[in-house]
């Protein structure tokens, strides 16, 4: 989580690398911040992995 | 077209199916049972859904739920019944939901409830008293039709008496003016496209097309009541013009009363008579009129005094009127005693016309 | 020190996995408590209609507390029923609409304190409907006071000891008790204190509405739900306090499938 607060007053969560895009932050959040994306990293060696970002608000 | 023999359950079951009633569920309590029962064994049959629910509280939610979908839906009690299911009948005044409810009462001690309820809100309920079982059948049609073109509740209020009055009555449906289509109803189709349906008393819509709001809901609401009490009162008078007693009555004892003030004027005695057919709205202005000229107004119902309060709001100078009615049950209370008698109320009468010698 | 990844904006050619919030939902603003699990449960309910096709052929009773304040939400014909009285409404509805798909919506104090003889006779009926019970264990919109499903030790407004059998009896299990109904045909209970229990609170809201599709008799699925404001925990041991009270208490899982015979 943020250690300072969004313009909502809110401590949001922050993003750390590792994340798989398994969607479980979507799943429980009660309040709608994630929306989660995968994709191919470019800059990984092994072709078809995987990364995932997620974005909040 | 023959005539049947038919009591009063049976015509107003009779005249919800010609109604096009499509929902009654109710609960069981002397004297509307048989009124349910009638509904049981007729509305499956004509394509309808009987539900014998579980409660009264139930059996109103359930016709409330089935007229928000858009047909016409009744329940029923005795006023004892009718009690549990004040909060519903507010509630579907407030969200614009037609509804009507048989009160069967068992004396005449449900007017206040049928016209003032117990609910919360500013509500108003359309209330019609038949007094005898042919004016039952066509009253039962009128209130479908009214409580549809107003979207709101309607009460028919009546008594054990005339339930259980055998009368032979032609089947006549009554006809009304064409109402428009039910576009309000909640049917299921708007969801999912933006511009679905928020049904409920507070009007507060969608968040994409917010409702006027609670407040201007219900002022718009109070002011359509008023316009139904300005516009849907229903009475008949007979007498009136040089009557030097006003008798009032409502309903079942109505008819007791009729008979009476026909009699005394055969002898050449000046009473006269006003019966309220719509006890909400109430004939206020009516009576005011057919009232102007007597000495006494005399108000005779089978209760300690709940008409009472609408004719003195109605007429000038209310001391005038005096009660000549009162509580009267047989030993078990569950039917009328023996103050509604012929010889009974001529005696009443006949004391206040001597009084003014 | 953890270096944030940038989520302002997805990276080029990324595919979305998970949305904001449900297409059935008008706004994602509700304006619920920090921690509330009710509208997880409102967002698995509206994501199943979805998914199943139930757009234009769909209405919600909802009943009165936290979780109806969605009625402005919800992009679902909808209505607010007396409090408790939701399934008795549902059952005048689904019976002149019987193509329709009706379920109710309501709050362990709607369905099972205020409405507990209108949801047991609509089951007994075995009204095909679907009636969903988000429990957290409390009467939420009024603060915190106990329900007929408060677990005992539970501490709520009314019960600020403990609840107490002696003194506040014991609560009661509606979820096991509709099980036995003939007219019931599918029960089951979930909970959404994390991602596991959401996942498979899904799966029975989804099973739950095809048993009124497939014409099956009432399906009851109790979701439980978070109220840390109620439970007078910190917003974040919400999950934790579920998962030891009332998810132990009562246990979670199917109760029942005619389906599977």
């Amino acid at each position: 989580m943020s250690s300072e607060k969004n313009r909502n007053g809110y401590f949001y969560p922050r993003l750390a690398e590792g994340c798989t895009g398994c969607t479980a932050c979507q799943l429980v959040c009660p309040d709608f911040v994630f929306e989660v994306y995968r994709f191919v990293s470019p800059d990984d060696p092994i072709a078809g992995e995987t990364r995932a970002t997620v974005e909040t608000r | 077209m023959s005539r049947v023999l038919l009591d009063g359950s049976e015509a107003m079951a009779e005249a919800m199916l010609l109604a096009g009633v499509r929902f009654y569920s109710g609960y069981p309590m002397a004297p509307s049972t048989d009124l349910l029962e009638h509904m049981a064994d007729k509305l499956p049959a004509a394509g309808g859904v009987f539900i014998n629910a579980e409660t009264e509280l139930s059996a109103v939610n359930m016709a409330i739920g089935a007229g928000m979908t858009g047909f016409r839906a009744a329940t029923g009690s005795t006023g004892q019944g009718v009690s549990l299911m004040q909060e519903a009948i507010a509630e579907c005044a407030l969200h614009e939901t037609p509804l009507v409810v048989f009160t069967i009462g068992r004396m005449q001690q449900d007017y206040t409830q049928s016209t003032r309820g117990g609910g919360w809100g500013d509500y108003r309920t359309i209330c019609v008293s038949p007094k005898d079982v042919p004016e039952a059948f066509e009253l039962t049609q009128l209130i479908f039709h009214l409580t549809d073109k107003y979207r709101m509740p309607g009460i028919l209020l009546t008594d054990g008496m005339l339930a259980r009055t055998h009368v032979s009555i032609e089947l006549k449906p009554q006809e009304f003016e064409a109402l428009p289509a039910k576009d309000w109803a909640l049917d299921g189709t708007k969801t999912g496209t933006g511009k679905s349906r928020n049904y409920w008393t507070w009007n507060m819509g969608k968040h994409n097309n917010p409702g006027v709001g609670p407040s201007v809901h219900w002022t718009n609401l109070a002011q359509k009541f008023e316009h139904v009490a300005a516009t849907e009162s229903r009475w008949e008078q007979r007498f009136t013009e040089d009557a030097e007693v006003l008798v009032v009555a409502f309903g079942t004892a109505a008819k007791f009363v009729e008979y009476v003030v026909e009699e005394m004027r055969t002898e050449g005695l000046r009473v006269g008579f006003f019966r309220p057919i719509t006890l909400w709205p109430f004939p206020t202005n009516a009576l005011e009129r057919a009232s102007a000229a007597a000495r006494v107004v005399a108000v005779f119902e089978i209760n300690a005094g709940q008409m009472l309060d609408d004719v003195k709001l109605s007429v000038c100078d209310k001391s005038r009127v005096r009660a000549i009615g009162g509580i009267s049950s047989d030993r078990s209370g569950m039917n009328i005693g023996p103050m509604l008698d012929a010889p009974v109320i001529r005696a009443r009468v006949q004391t206040l016309l001597e009084d003014g010698r | 020190m953890t270096d944030f990844i940038d989520t302002s904006a997805p990276p080029d050619h990324a595919v979305k996995k998970a949305a904001f919030g449900p297409k059935l939902l008008l706004s994602e603003n509700h304006h619920l408590c920090a921690g509330c699990g009710h509208p997880v449960a409102v967002r698995i309910i509206l994501e199943v209609l979805e998914e199943l096709q139930l757009k234009e052929r769909t209405i919600g009773v909802f009943g009165h507390g936290c979780s109806g304040t969605f009625n402005t939400t919800a992009d679902v014909d909808v209505t607010i029923a007396l409090h408790g009285r939701a399934p008795a409404c549902a059952t005048g509805i689904k019976r002149m609409r019987p193509d329709t798909v009706v379920f109710t919506m309501q709050g362990d104090g709607d369905m099972v304190s205020e409405g507990l003889a209108e949801i047991m006779h609509t089951a007994a009926r075995g009204e095909r409907l679907t009636c969903f019970l988000l429990n957290n264990g409390v009467f939420g919109d009024t603060g915190g006071q106990m329900t007929a499903t408060s677990v005992l030790g539970q501490r709520t407004k009314t019960t600020i000891a403990g609840r107490d059998a002696a003194q506040h009896g014991y609560p009661i299990r509606i979820a096991d008790v509709l099980a036995t109904f003939p007219g019931v045909s599918f029960v089951a209970r979930a909970s959404v204190y994390n991602a596991a229990g959401v996942f498979l609170a899904k799966k029975f809201v989804r099973r739950g509405l095809e048993h009124q599709l497939e014409g099956r008799g009432l399906s009851l699925v109790e979701i439980l739900t978070m109220c840390p404001t109620g439970w007078f925990v910190p917003t974040n041991a919400g999950p934790g306090y579920l998962q030891d009270t009332l998810a132990r208490d009562y246990g979670l899982g199917i109760l029942k499938d005619s389906s599977t015979g």
